[in-house]
């Protein structure tokens, strides 16, 4: 059951948390954890094991790549999307080489951003949402 | 007035700008000279003069007390300047995809249910977030190429296919003004080695501007054609055309015409800039010309090689 899930949401804009939490909700996400910094971030997944984060990439004190680094050492099975919104080669390709599960761009539209987590939500958690954003 | 104690008088004004030029020089002796060196004072309302008039003042100080300055390290480079348009884009873009993803989700009663009215609100919201975003996109763009950052990923792709996809999107615009997109493929070639999201950029922009100038109830003509081993791309329109003294400037940065789009849509005057930059990036070649009748052509060429 999708609403049994645990999320993180991890970006240093609260508008941008706002819009990735209410996306969340609407794929009817139980519980939607929320971090400020990469480091926030690892510290609440330590104590919370969230089933998948959602993790910017340009952040401040720690970035999501190194955060997602940290993660994935205490949880190599960790569930990580890495959400930017400036996607170059280089982050695409740090992001995977790092464990990400997958990658979002922010500004795309919020139907393709619930694709990409719907996919994500039943390749690797195995579980299948019914839910619609429209 | 409301708030008339706030605008200074003409006096005051210099004053200010005196005041200024006194921060911005504090070593200076001869008050005269400062002023005489920056010739228009209102660049110092905005404590930025031209680097012209900036290096000659230096030069001037420099050579008076016997120093050496290093222009390029005080005034902002023209790099410099594009890292500054890349980060304030890339700072300003993060907070508008809240804004519009929150908008968007309210317009689809997300947090509940709303009154037309309420919804007609956020949609301007929306409309407007939009508008910034696709500003912002270009100022990236711009920021990214001046600055040599632009890395086009070369991949084998189906100019037509392109093409076929940017007329879909562009044709559901032109319904709106009941314009309609004719496609005629002439080309011999199909397959191009290109950047296939930069190609469909340079085409989305040329149709969206025969769209966005076209009268209502009129139609585009999208051409393929190939010529000496070059695929082409011409996008024929029956809007007003380009004025003769407003041609050369079409393909600058913020080269806007006078010409008004037809359906009270937008232009930010980068969109043909970029579509040059992107164009020459590959090898090809973009020019236009206003057809003898009404309206106007634009063609692009890419090399199949490219």
């Amino acid at each position: 059951m999708i609403s049994n899930l645990k999320a993180l949401v991890v970006d240093d804009e609260e508008h941008v948390r706002t819009y990735i939490v209410l996306v969340l909700r609407k794929l009817g996400i139980g519980t939607i954890l929320e971090a400020r910094n990469g480091e926030q971030a690892v510290e609440i997944y330590k104590q919370e094991r969230p089933d998948i984060t959602l993790m910017d990439v340009n952040m401040p004190v720690m970035n999501g790549i190194t955060s997602l680094q940290r993660i994935i050492e205490i949880n190599p099975e960790a569930v990580v999307i890495m959400l930017t919104s400036l996607a170059t080669r280089q982050i695409v390709e740090d992001s995977a080489e790092h464990g990400a599960s997958h990658f979002v761009r922010k500004d795309t539209t919020k139907e393709n951003m619930q694709e990409i987590i719907n996919e994500t939500i039943s390749l690797f958690l195995d579980v299948e949402s019914n839910a619609s954003v429209s | 007035m409301l708030h008339s104690t706030a605008i200074p008088s003409k006096s005051n004004l210099f004053s200010i700008i005196s005041e200024n030029i006194k921060r911005r020089f504090p070593d200076s002796e001869n008050e005269n000279e400062e002023i005489t060196n920056t010739s228009n004072p209102f660049q110092n309302m905005h404590m930025m003069p031209s680097s012209e008039t900036n290096e000659r003042y230096l030069r001037k100080r420099a050579t008076r007390n016997n120093q050496s300055v290093n222009i390029n390290g005080i005034y902002p480079s023209r790099e410099s300047t594009n890292q500054l348009m890349g980060v304030v884009a890339h700072d300003l873009k993060n907070p508008m995809i809240g804004i519009r993803g929150i908008a968007e989700i309210l317009l689809d009663d997300g947090i509940g249910e709303m009154t037309s009215e309420q919804k007609e609100m956020i949609g301007r919201i929306v409309s407007g977030s939009n508008s910034v975003l696709q500003l912002i996109e270009e100022l990236l763009d711009v920021a990214s190429i001046r600055s040599g950052k632009l890395q086009l990923q070369l991949e084998k792709a189906s100019f037509s296919e392109i093409v076929t996809e940017s007329v879909q999107l562009n044709s559901i615009h032109a319904a709106q003004k009941n314009i309609t997109i004719v496609v005629e493929n002439k080309a011999e070639r199909d397959t191009l080695k290109c950047d296939s999201s930069k190609v469909r950029q340079v085409i989305d922009n040329l149709l969206s501007n025969a769209v966005k100038y076209s009268p209502a109830a009129t139609s585009i003509k999208a051409i393929l054609h190939s010529k000496n081993g070059r695929i082409g791309f011409s996008v024929l329109d029956e809007g007003p055309g380009i004025p003769e003294d407003e041609k050369h400037h079409i393909f600058q940065d913020f080269g806007r015409t006078s010409v008004q789009p037809t359906g009270g849509e937008k232009s930010t005057g980068l969109g043909l800039a970029i579509c040059r930059y992107i164009v020459r990036a590959h090898g090809g070649t973009i020019s236009f010309k206003n057809l003898p009748e009404k309206g106007c052509s634009f063609t692009v060429y890419f090399p199949t090689h490219a």
